[in-house]
Parts: structure tokens; sequence; C-alpha cells
């Protein structure tokens, strides 16, 4: 059976994985509020200019999504 | 946008021109809703976790919770499609989407869609490093016999299953919002 991780462990990977994203949340605000290209826009962007790089991140980025929130026994 | 679509003759703001004030009003709120649910699961997982020396669930976590699992798959994509409405119903200023020329008089050093895009650039790509991170963490955790971010991620579901619901379709909203991407005539679409 596994064990829990250390208690640090857990609070570094808590905090650093969320804050980043509240970075990018406050940055997607700001550009929202000031009429500017949102986050997503610069994506796309980068997405169109390097397709092939976007389809090995997002099957990375989706297949630890799936790994991460979808339960099965 | 009304200041960007007013009629010239009477400042009047369009049909089209409010439309697309609310799509950005809505987006404000619903970012604003997400950074928050944020807040409050990371300040949720970092009391308990400083407060108690065991997880708040069964070893291993169970897998059914309040609400079932069926609702929090049907809630997170809808939360998905939610973000990629937002982003692309969202007008902006045309000033910001002028595409750069090889003769741009403005310098770099003083370009600032050109700072705007290295600050973006940089965040995304902590953020896929932190992904690459993420993969290690799930990898070392698993071959040592310790719980991996699964785990972590069951137990918040089994201990608190509306938090942790919200908490997935606030991540879920952001991604759809970032990283689906939209048809070519709706990309940058401007007020104009």
């Amino acid at each position: 059976m596994l064990e829990p991780a250390p208690r640090d462990a857990v609070l570094f990977v808590a905090v650093v994985g969320l804050s980043t994203l509240l970075l990018l949340v406050a940055s997607d605000l700001v550009l929202t509020l000031q009429r500017r290209l949102p986050v997503g826009s610069w994506v796309t962007q980068w997405a169109r200019r390097y397709p092939a790089f976007a389809l090995a991140l997002t099957l990375v980025a989706g297949g630890l999504f799936g790994h991460f929130y979808f339960a099965t026994p | 946008m009304a200041e960007f679509e007013s009629s010239a003759d009477s400042g009047t703001p369009t049909p089209s021109s409010r439309r697309e004030g609310v799509a950005r009003w809505v987006s404000i709120g619903l970012l604003s809703a997400a950074g928050l649910i944020l807040v409050w699961a990371m300040i949720s997982a970092v009391s308990y976790t400083v407060a108690h020396t065991s997880p708040p669930c069964s070893n291993p976590p169970r897998l059914d919770s309040d609400p079932p699992q069926l609702a929090v798959v049907s809630l997170g994509l809808m939360a998905f499609a939610l973000g990629h409405l937002t982003a692309r119903w969202q007008a902006v200023d045309p000033k910001h989407v002028r595409r750069r020329t090889r003769a741009s008089s403005i310098p770099p050093e003083n370009d600032r869609r050109r700072r705007d895009a290295l600050v973006i650039q940089a965040l995304l790509l902590a953020f896929l490093l932190e992904m690459l991170g993420l993969l290690i963490i799930e990898i070392v955790t698993l071959s040592r016999g310790v719980w991996p971010i699964t785990f972590y991620v069951r137990c918040a579901y089994d201990a608190a299953g509306w938090q942790s619901t919200l908490a997935a379709a606030a991540v879920l909203f952001l991604v759809g919002r970032w990283f689906w991407l939209p048809r070519r005539r709706w990309h940058a679409r401007t007020g104009s």
C-alpha cells in the first residue's frame, strides 16, 4: 500500500502549483480589464506558429489532466 | 466596447458593442470567481496540511463521494466550454491587434505589445515547466511507494467533494479559456 508523502512536499506542490495558475489568472484579468489581447490569444498565436509543438504539448497536458482527475477503480 | 463602436454622430453604443461589453464583464466576473475559488482551495489545503499530520481521507482514498463523479465530469466539461466561449466572445481594443510591419517606427524597447508578449510567454513557459515538474513528481512518488498527486486529488474529492468539484471546474474553465483555440476568423476579434 502507498504511504502519504512528507508534509513539506505536499505543501510545496500545492502552493507552487496553484500560485502559478493564480499568477496567470491575474495577468488575464489585467489584460481583459485593459482591453488588451488576453492570454488565450497569445497561446493561439504561438500554437499557429508552432503546430507540432502545440500538438505534442496538448497530448502531454491532456494525459496529465486525465491522469490527475479521472479516477477509475 | 462602447467607445470603439459608438455611432460617429450620436455616440450611442450599438447593440453589438453592448453585447461585447457584456461579454467582457462576464469574462472579468468568471475570471475573478475562478481566481477566488483557487485561492480558497489553496488556503484550505495549506491550513489543513499545516494543522494535521494525516490526510483527511482513507488510505487509499474512496472513489465515491458527494457529488457523484458523473456530476463532477459534467460540471468540468461545462466549465471548459464556458471558458472557451468567454475568450471567443471577448473583444479587444483594435490598437492592440495591429500586426507589426518591418517598417515599424516603434523601437523594440518601447513597443508595449512586444513587452506584453514577452511577459505572457514567460508565464506560459513557467506553466509548462510546472507541468513537467508535476509529471516528474508523479513518476518519482509512484516508484518510491508514496502517494502520487492523483491520490491527493482523490483525497480532496473524498474529504471535500463540492469544494474539490468547484476547484476542478475553475481549473477547467481556465484551460478552456487559454488552450481551446478559436477558429481563425474568430481569432483576435476586435471591436471594429
